[in-house]
């Protein structure tokens, strides 16, 4: 079965923040994954430049998709644009956080 | 393994947690030390003995912790790898050794022979960390605010300590006579030029990142990093030639800095996605309550000519403003450390914690209420000159520096028996 952009972002579900507490992908911070049949490449951003876990994000994340049966290699690029704001957030996380 | 700024190229966990826990080390022994000095609240703001506790605070508490936050946050913020983590080790052990050495001196005027060889160790101390944050510059490429802010910070540091180098060589040896000259200086710069300046530019990282705030501007900011400069710049060359009029425009200017500086935290909050008013928010508000009262208490003094004021302008913004910040950080930079040492290779293996759970927050809560409620008592004393309320509000703020103690030790300690066992479990055979 060939893996599907669904599959990926699954497996990045399972990455958490460990400062705000909610997953990578619920907090919006996930911009895109394109799937090129066993690599996977991933858009992404953090909530701020300066954040101390940006490598270990990266890493954690590649890690969670390289797991996916059929996947042999990710590769995880860090993109500041566009800004990442709450809107791209869960309604569940801007609940969460007190953003509505 | 992925090259991590935030850890690869900064010093080790257990460098930065050595300025860490000595910083909660000094800051108990402070605490200890405050009652003590009930009598002295209505004396003359600039006695040895107040001078003393005052180095032992900024020095011990303030300046360790920063120098420790500074070591793991400029890899981070600048991008770059710090020149060189040896320097930062031989850095903690000359620095502690001359705090203890320096501040005895200024104490006890049995022993004020050994004063210059404890501020020569700080001296050089000192200029170890600038020289590492200097050549740490050499290959940085991004120049945003932050970025400006450290360096200009360190360059009066480099000017406030070399100037307080001079006082302590001219307590013993008297070559110069404007000795309240040298002192102001010195206060501007280390107080003003560093700390506060510090802390201006690492908050424009801080405080966005741990209340997620977007979208806001940063031109007040910006205005206050050229304000405080020009401010400062003014006040150093009044008080050395001794004209009045650049002494007072220095003043002026660093006032309306601080109040730049601000009105941008207050656009940071005013913007930020996290609403819960946890122990960090209440510390970071009460933070910026203590400073903005401290000017005005500042005001006031110039106004009414009282040294009363003065004592109290630095009560207020050490006790309150630098205590309120650098513990609210304290609660968010430790717990990441401990975390990315003990829980990031086993993150996917077993449920982490969250960075929040490594904090006793009931404790922290508890800790936040009790400071306060010390600190307004002591400031109530000083004002009524009431030696024994003074007494009553330092030991509460004592009790509220043994909660911080405890929470630092719940941090350092958390989750240790858990992974202990799972260790176990794994050499005998599980999963």
């Amino acid at each position: 079965m060939a893996v599907t952009e669904e599959m990926v972002y699954d497996a990045i579900k399972t990455v958490i923040d460990p400062e705000v507490g909610f997953d990578i992908y619920s907090l919006g911070l996930i911009y895109g994954a394109k799937v090129e049949g066993d690599h996977v490449h991933v858009t992404m951003t953090l909530s701020t430049r300066g954040c101390p876990l940006h490598e270990m994000m990266k890493q954690w994340t590649k890690e969670a998709v390289e797991k996916i049966n059929g996947i042999n290699s990710c590769e995880v690029e860090i993109v500041w644009e566009p800004a990442w704001n709450v809107t791209m957030a869960s309604d569940e996380v801007k609940k969460a956080l007190g953003a509505f | 393994m992925a090259k991590n700024l935030a850890t690869d190229m900064a010093p080790p966990f257990i460098l930065v947690a050595h300025y860490m826990i000595a910083g909660a080390i000094f800051y108990a022994f402070t605490a200890f030390l405050l009652p003590f000095y009930a009598n002295e609240v209505s004396g003359y703001f600039l006695s040895s003995s107040i001078a003393s506790l005052m180095h032992l605070y900024l020095l011990g508490f303030v300046m360790m912790v920063i120098f420790g936050a500074m070591y793991q946050l400029v890899p981070v913020v600048l991008e770059i790898p710090i020149f060189s983590k040896d320097f930062a080790y031989v850095q903690f052990y000359m620095f502690v050794g001359g705090i203890l050495i320096f501040t005895f001196g200024l104490r006890d005027e049995n022993y004020t022979q050994i004063l210059p060889y404890g501020a020569m160790l700080m001296y050089v101390s000192i200029l170890i960390f600038i020289t590492n944050i200097f050549l740490t510059y050499r290959n940085i490429t991004r120049w945003d605010i932050v970025a400006k802010f450290i360096l200009v910070s360190n360059i009066f540091l480099t000017i406030g300590v070399t100037i307080g180098f001079i006082i302590a060589l001219n307590l013993i040896y008297g070559f110069y006579p404007d000795i309240l000259d040298l002192v102001q200086m010195h206060i501007a710069t280390t107080i003003f030029g560093y700390v506060i300046m510090t802390i201006m530019g690492i908050g424009m990282i801080l405080l966005p990142m741990f209340s997620l705030s977007h979208g806001f501007k940063q031109t007040a900011i910006e205005m206050a990093f050229y304000t405080i400069i020009t401010g400062l710049v003014l006040f150093l060359i009044g008080t050395f030639f001794k004209i009045n009029i650049l002494k007072f425009g220095g003043v002026l200017f660093s006032t309306i800095a601080i109040f730049f500086a601000l009105y941008q935290m207050y656009l940071i909050f005013s913007t930020r996605i996290r609403k819960q008013n946890d122990f960090w928010a209440k510390n970071m508000m009460a933070s910026f309550a203590t400073l903005i009262i401290s000017f005005f208490i500042l005001l006031t003094g110039v106004i009414t000519k009282n040294d009363t004021y003065y004592l109290l302008f630095g009560f207020t913004l050490f006790f309150g403003f630098f205590t309120f910040f650098v513990v609210g950080h304290i609660y968010k930079i430790l717990p990441f450390l401990v975390w990315y040492q003990r829980y990031s290779p086993l993150v996917g293996k077993i449920k982490v914690p969250m960075l929040n759970d490594m904090v006793h927050e009931k404790v922290a809560d508890i800790q936040f209420w009790i400071t306060l409620v010390g600190l307004l008592l002591a400031i109530s004393a000083i004002i009524l000159k009431i030696p024994l309320i003074f007494q009553v509000g330092t030991v509460i703020m004592g009790i509220g520096t043994l909660l911080v103690i405890y929470n630092i030790y719940f941090t350092l300690v958390y989750g240790i028996e858990e992974l202990e066992n799972y260790n176990k479990g794994l050499k005998n055979g599980g999963n």
